[in-house]
């Protein structure tokens, strides 16, 4: 995209960019010709698009980094644990039934159903609770 | 007043010159590939992951340098049915790829903190078409950002339908080949010819179609059994201008590929490794005509 000064014909010159934390940009404009001046303010949707592309709007800054976008952008799920609640250990026998690949699932399900319902601990009778709870 | 082409340069930010260089990057990466081969089909569940590592196991037993790139996003499966759980480490290179069984492997699961996690962008929200930009674009860090190092074949497991297929080959115009898998049953077959001619249309090669899943022998008394109530398609295939490249049953032994990669006994070794024999051979066919501008 380019822009045209309406007032003496010529392009106009990209200034600056600022944003994306939120999720907007601003980037402003100038003609370097008469001076006039405007900014263009993104919504989320068209910064987004941008990023996507795992381009720099106002030109590239520093060199090319490995797995920009895949780091940048990816919700992997690090970080957002909340305090995992302690197992009993016939708790933790009994989660070994249910497949390896869906035990982080499993798990999640049920500490989350312990927290809403106020237990601290998870035992098999509260395995069994949610287990009834989600209706299987 | 002034259209777009009128006015020279571009808004200021170099987007062109941005773009130019990642693809630039992707080609200095891909210029140490030898062979780069698409696994695909129309339909899900037909078993192209499985096939995938079947070939990619078969040509790493002739002493081919090999990775899989599992190019299916939202439900990559290459990491698990290889055995692979680790996340992806960094070097100065680009990603480093996982590797088991003497397989070099890249998929999006080393990016997610736990198997059972399913892949987000940050972003207002996941019904935008920008969904799709980060996708190609993912492909394409996937690809050129991972330090492959120097393979003899390079297989990617495409995920079902069309629009990652179309992100690739616009990505690596020297996509050498297509391998379509399909199963015995009318639905799998008329896709799959649906989409051998699109993939035609783009220009990338067919190689071939792999039946998967063609009958089963009975553990109990020995017998041959069909799956699906499919119809011989070989000749049908011919006239679409694709050979057969193979048959492969249902077999237990397959649906364990840890196992299989370990090397346990399965008829479908030999099997792969003939097909990946054809494939090889395709390969140098195709590129031999692309040398002389057929
Ligand atoms: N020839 C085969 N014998 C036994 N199981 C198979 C065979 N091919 C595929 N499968 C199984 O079928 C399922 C789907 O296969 P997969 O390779 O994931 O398909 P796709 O990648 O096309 O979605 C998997 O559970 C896989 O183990
Ligand atoms: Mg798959």
């Amino acid at each position: 995209m380019k822009f045209l000064c309406d007032g003496c014909g010529s392009k106009m010159a990209l200034k600056e960019a600022e944003g994306f934390d939120d999720n907007t940009v601003t980037i402003s404009f100038v003609c370097e010709k008469c001076g006039t001046g405007f900014s263009m303010l993104a919504n989320p949707m068209e910064t987004q698009l941008v990023k996507g592309l795992g381009v720099q709007v106002g030109g590239r800054k520093g060199p090319h980094e490995p797995m920009e976008v895949l780091k940048g952008s990816l919700v992997t799920g690090e970080g957002g644990h909340e305090g995992e609640l302690p197992w009993e250990k016939e708790a933790l026998e009994r989660l070994e039934r249910v497949p390896l690949f869906a035990r982080p699932m499993a798990r999640k399900g049920i500490e989350r159903y312990a927290r809403e319902n106020g237990y601290s601990t998870i035992t098999p009778e509260v395995m069994e609770e949610a287990r009834k709870a989600s209706g299987m | 007043m002034k259209r777009y082409r009128d006015v020279e340069g571009d808004g200021g930010s170099g987007i062109v010159g941005q773009v130019t260089e990642k693809l630039g990057l992707l080609n200095e990466r891909m210029a140490k590939v030898r062979r780069k081969v698409a696994v695909m089909s129309g339909k899900g569940g037909v078993g192209k992951s499985t096939v995938t590592v079947g070939l990619a196991s078969a040509l790493a037993a002739r002493g081919l340098r090999v990775g899989i790139l599992d190019a299916d996003l939202n439900g990559p499966s290459i990491p698990d049915m290889m055995g692979i759980d680790a996340a992806v480490e960094h070097g100065p290179g680009g990603a480093i790829p996982a590797e088991a069984f003497s397989i070099k492997a890249m998929s999006m699961d080393l990016f997610l903190a736990s198997p059972e996690r399913h892949v987000r962008w940050d972003g207002p929200s996941e019904t935008s078409p920008w969904v799709s930009t980060f996708e190609a674009t993912a492909l394409r860090e996937l690809l050129a950002d991972t330090a492959w190092g120097e393979l003899d074949m390079l297989l990617i497991d495409l995920p079902p339908g069309h629009t990652r297929f179309n992100d690739l080959s616009g990505l690596l115009p020297g996509l050498d080949g297509v391998v379509m898998v399909t199963t015995p049953s009318e639905v799998s077959n008329l896709i799959v010819l649906k989409s051998i001619n699109k993939v035609k249309e783009s220009g990338v090669p067919v190689a071939g179609i792999l039946e998967n899943m063609m009958g089963y022998t009975c553990v109990h008394c020995g017998g041959k059994n069909e799956l699906f109530a499919g119809e011989d398609m070989r000749e049908a295939f011919e006239y679409a201008g694709v050979p057969c490249l193979g048959r492969v049953t249902f077999d237990r032994a397959l649906s364990d590929l840890k196992g299989y990669l370990a090397g346990g006994k399965c008829v479908a070794r030999g099997i792969f490794d003939e097909i990946g024999g054809k494939v090889l051979d395709f390969v140098e066919t195709s590129k031999e005509k692309r040398g002389k501008g057929e």
